[in-house]
């Protein structure tokens, strides 16, 4: 076939299109987005009513709690933790404000996404592992603190040894998994804008 | 929704309208993920409207949009949504029982783009459309040397599907 003949061919082409009126249009967009960036952001706010539904049910368990040295520990604890959520729902946020351009050069705006999901992958990856040493590491002390007073049954040493065993068993277990996790989640959709990308600078290079 | 940036967008839309059936001829599959893929467009440009400044050519910016959304779309693989106007997308069957020499050669444009890579599609759409290698560079970013060298190894794959 020839060229010219494909080109008139592609003219006429949408020929049969239909005029989209006001209605259909307001149909369209009141749906929501079905892109992977668009549903990361929902999540996100999905992410932010669980942390505060938590936030709030750790706050009713601390007012409760007679006063000692554990509740001020708690309300410490409590503050800090509040403080860093914040800070990554804060971040988290201005990461996906920024991943995307879609008036963009199609090149550019693929790079930027690309770069973004690239840190935000490495973000959830590094904050899920830090929580879950944390959580155990806090967990510990508050544990250690309330058996000070109590008669041992076991040397102290291997104390020691299985909490820090159990500790790297459940970090292995969690750092595996949360990687499996994520590249499952994202890892497709990297792979296929690297793909592009590089299909795109591929004649550049040579 | 503004009223007035709504009609201005919707005209805009009815004008350029064959510029996104044509990507979602050439990205989307089947009639479910072209109707899937128009509204996402629609979404898309509707979001931007509001930055648009006149600044590029009203067609650079909606290819530039309607390229993004397409190649970083998530496909679906069954969608219950039906709306009217996207009827006019033909369907598949409906095209086989009333196929008349030109539709077959419609279908086989369609399917020999089929066989490119997705950035071969935006090459090849943005040159069976007329636009200059400046436009094309302006739409995606690559250099124009580049999509010299990329359009005539596709002219040449081109050639070898349809058998010229």
């Amino acid at each position: 076939m020839e060229l010219r003949k494909l080109k008139e061919l592609w003219d006429g082409s949408s020929n049969s299109s239909i005029p989209i009126n006001e209605e259909e249009l307001n149909q369209i967009l009141n749906k929501r987005s079905r892109r992977p960036i668009a549903i990361i952001k929902r999540n996100l706010k999905l992410e932010m009513a669980f942390g505060i539904l938590f936030y709030c049910f750790f706050i009713w368990i601390v007012s409760n709690q007679a006063v000692s040295i554990i509740l001020y520990f708690d309300i410490i604890l409590l503050v800090v933790a509040g403080i860093l959520y914040s800070i990554y729902v804060f971040y988290k946020n201005q990461l996906l404000k920024k991943m995307e351009c879609m008036s963009c050069e199609v090149k550019s705006n693929l790079s930027l996404q690309l770069g973004f999901l690239e840190k935000l992958v490495k973000l959830y990856f590094k904050v899920g592992n830090i929580f879950v040493l944390l959580t155990y590491l806090i967990a510990g002390a508050i544990g250690y603190i309330t058996s000070e007073s109590e008669t041992d049954s076991i040397p102290h040493y291997l104390e020691i040894m299985i909490f820090i065993t159990i500790g790297a068993v459940l970090f292995l277990i969690n750092y595996y998994f949360s990687r499996w996790y994520l590249f499952t989640l994202y890892g497709k959709h990297i792979q296929k804008l690297k793909n592009i990308l590089y299909e795109m600078d591929e004649s550049e290079k040579k | 929704m503004n009223s007035d940036k709504e009609k201005k967008f919707l005209r805009l839309i009815s004008e350029h309208e064959g510029l996104i059936h044509k990507i979602c001829h050439v990205y989307a599959a089947d009639a479910l993920a072209k109707q899937d893929l128009f509204q996402e467009i629609v979404i898309q440009l509707w979001k931007s409207f509001e930055n648009f400044r006149n600044e590029s050519k009203i067609s650079t910016w909606m290819y530039r949009v309607a390229l993004n959304t397409a190649l970083t779309e998530k496909r679906r693989n069954k969608t219950k949504v039906s709306i009217s106007f996207l009827g006019s997308l033909k369907d598949d069957k409906a095209q086989e029982s009333n196929m008349d020499a030109d539709e077959e050669n419609l279908n086989l444009l369609f399917s020999a783009i089929s066989k490119l890579t997705e950035v071969e599609k935006a090459v090849v759409m943005l040159y069976l459309d007329d636009k200059s290698y400046e436009d094309m560079e302006d739409v995606l970013g690559i250099n124009q040397g580049t999509l010299r060298v990329k359009m005539n190894r596709i002219k040449e794959k081109l050639r070898q599907i349809t058998k010229v």
